[in-house]
């Protein structure tokens, strides 16, 4: 399992770094750079842009990664009312993965404890208890 | 003596990545608030307790005094010193809404007070020191001659201070207002405005990450001390302006939970740790915030949302189901 980010105001890239620290040295990596291998499993952590939607970035790198897609989390704001971090529910949809958790700017502490819960329950080989948000 | 040739803006080679897309975000949502009707407001208006009608009149008249200062000086001071033409586009367009929003303040209390109070509000901006004091504060930093990376970044730093934080004591009220089904329309002003300044907040935030990169070690130590003593400096002045708003109708601790959530948004846009512990937030007003972005159509029905809206009052109780404890967590 390894973290997949994409960021453009750097929220998402810290969540995912604390994260990855958190679960104990996760291997995390942006969707520019660090591509996972071809059907290693990975947890795309993203933001949402324009109205409620998934960044060209994000949705490029999917195109031809989303093999290995486990869980996604997206970060929004508040103010875009109904689509607020919309890009996760999206991504949730078209490829039948849970969304893991919705963050409010760079997310709070109890958000980074939930989504390192989650990893590390997925870390070597316990992959069937996804999706349960407490 | 050579002159350097004057540019053109060139649109289909951006300076940066993200320029246009803020610009574009700007025409898509650009508003009048004289497309929103006030006139059931004015009604609702006459209903409200004398101390309830203080708080929300002199609560907007400090944010039109602190948008009168983004317009005027804020804006065109980053505009000036911003090399790139898309960006000072940007930036212009940014400062043309400010004053849009100062407009709007106005406008609203030519709608629901006399020409005697008005005048008596706007009074009361030029006396009130924290008031004063913030606007001083924040003045200097834009006057400052130093404009190296660091006095950029102190120009862009309080300019997000007040589009991410300083703004929220004000935008409270009518938000937890507007949740209670009071004052909607005027609400949706709000909300235009308070969606315009979230971006600005980030745009800005933008720019003063990359100021921030452009600094050495020793020099990044030294802003984050600035940014500290800068940052307690304003939010104390805060607090005690958030008292003399409002503590008649009782709301200044509640006012103060909102402020520190909101100074915790501004460090996450300016890529710096989050000064105060998470916090919840008043349900009503989050809801204030979050149920309108949307019903808001920036391109179909601008200014008409507000008659879909229903208006019956909400009290925090009625939120004990919707929200638990963590609203930003998603239950899927
Ligand atoms: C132009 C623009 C459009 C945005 N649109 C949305 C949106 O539709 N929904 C949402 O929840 N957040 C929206 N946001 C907020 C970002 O998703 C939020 O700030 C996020 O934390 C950014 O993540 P990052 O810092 O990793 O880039 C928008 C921000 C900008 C600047
Ligand atoms: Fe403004
Ligand atoms: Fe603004």
């Amino acid at each position: 399992m390894r973290l997949v980010f994409d960021s453009l105001t750097g929220n998402v890239r810290r969540f995912a770094l604390a994260v990855s620290r958190e679960a104990g040295g996760v291997p995390v990596g942006s969707v520019r750079d660090a591509p996972p291998a071809p059907g290693e499993p990975f947890l795309l952590l993203t933001y949402t842009f324009g109205q409620g939607e998934v960044p060209a970035s994000t949705a490029a790198f999917l195109r031809s990664h989303a093999g290995g897609l486990r869980g996604v989390v997206s970060s929004g704001s508040y103010h875009w009312g109904e689509n607020f971090g919309r890009a996760g529910d999206r991504i949730a949809s078209e490829f039948r993965v849970p969304l893991v958790a919705r963050l409010n700017k760079g997310g709070t502490v109890s958000d980074r404890e939930q989504v390192t819960r989650w990893v590390r329950s997925h870390l070597s080989g316990g992959g069937e208890t996804y999706g349960t948000l407490d | 003596m050579t002159r350097t040739p004057f540019t053109a803006t060139n649109w289909s080679e951006p300076e940066d990545s993200f320029s246009v897309t803020f610009y574009e975000k700007y025409t898509s949502q650009l508003w009048f608030p004289e497309e929103i009707p006030l006139s059931n407001d004015a009604i609702v208006w006459k209903s409200l307790t004398e101390a309830e009608r203080w708080t929300y009149m002199h609560a907007s008249a400090g944010l039109n005094a602190l948008d009168t200062l983004q317009g005027e000086v804020g804006m065109p001071a980053l505009r000036g010193l911003v090399p790139g033409h898309i960006r000072k586009a940007t930036l212009q367009f940014q400062g043309m809404m400010e004053d849009i929003h100062a407009r709007s303040y106005s406008l609203m209390n030519k709608t629901f007070l006399s020409t005697t109070e008005e005048r008596a509000v706007f009074a009361w901006v030029e006396a009130q020191p924290q008031l004063q004091f913030k606007i001083a504060f924040i003045g200097d930093v834009f006057a400052d001659p130093d404009t190296s990376d660091f006095g950029l970044w102190r120009k862009m730093v309080v300019s997000c201070m007040l589009e991410t934080a300083l703004f929220y004591s004000g935008f409270y009220y009518p938000l937890l207002m507007a949740g209670q089904g009071r004052m909607v329309s005027a609400g949706e002003i709000f909300n235009l405005i308070i969606l315009d300044e979230a971006v600005h907040g980030v745009y800005v935030a933008l720019l003063a990450q990359e100021r921030f990169e452009a600094l050495n070690d020793a020099q990044q130590a030294e802003a984050l001390a600035w940014f500290d003593g800068a940052l307690d400096t304003l939010y104390r002045n805060e607090l005690a302006y958030t008292d003399t708003l409002y503590a008649r109708v009782g709301l200044t601790e509640d006012v103060g939970r909102f402020i520190r959530f909101n100074f915790n948004i501004l460090a996450d846009n300016l890529g710096l740790e989050r000064r105060f512990p998470d916090e919840d937030i008043n349900p009503v007003v989050l809801n204030g915030i979050r149920t309108r972005g949307t019903t808001h159509d920036f391109f179909s029905a601008k200014g008409s949302s507000y008659a879909k809206l229903n208006v019956e009052p909400l009290a925090d109780e009625d939120f004990a189901e919707l929200w638990p404890e963590r609203p930003a967590v998603a239950h899927d």
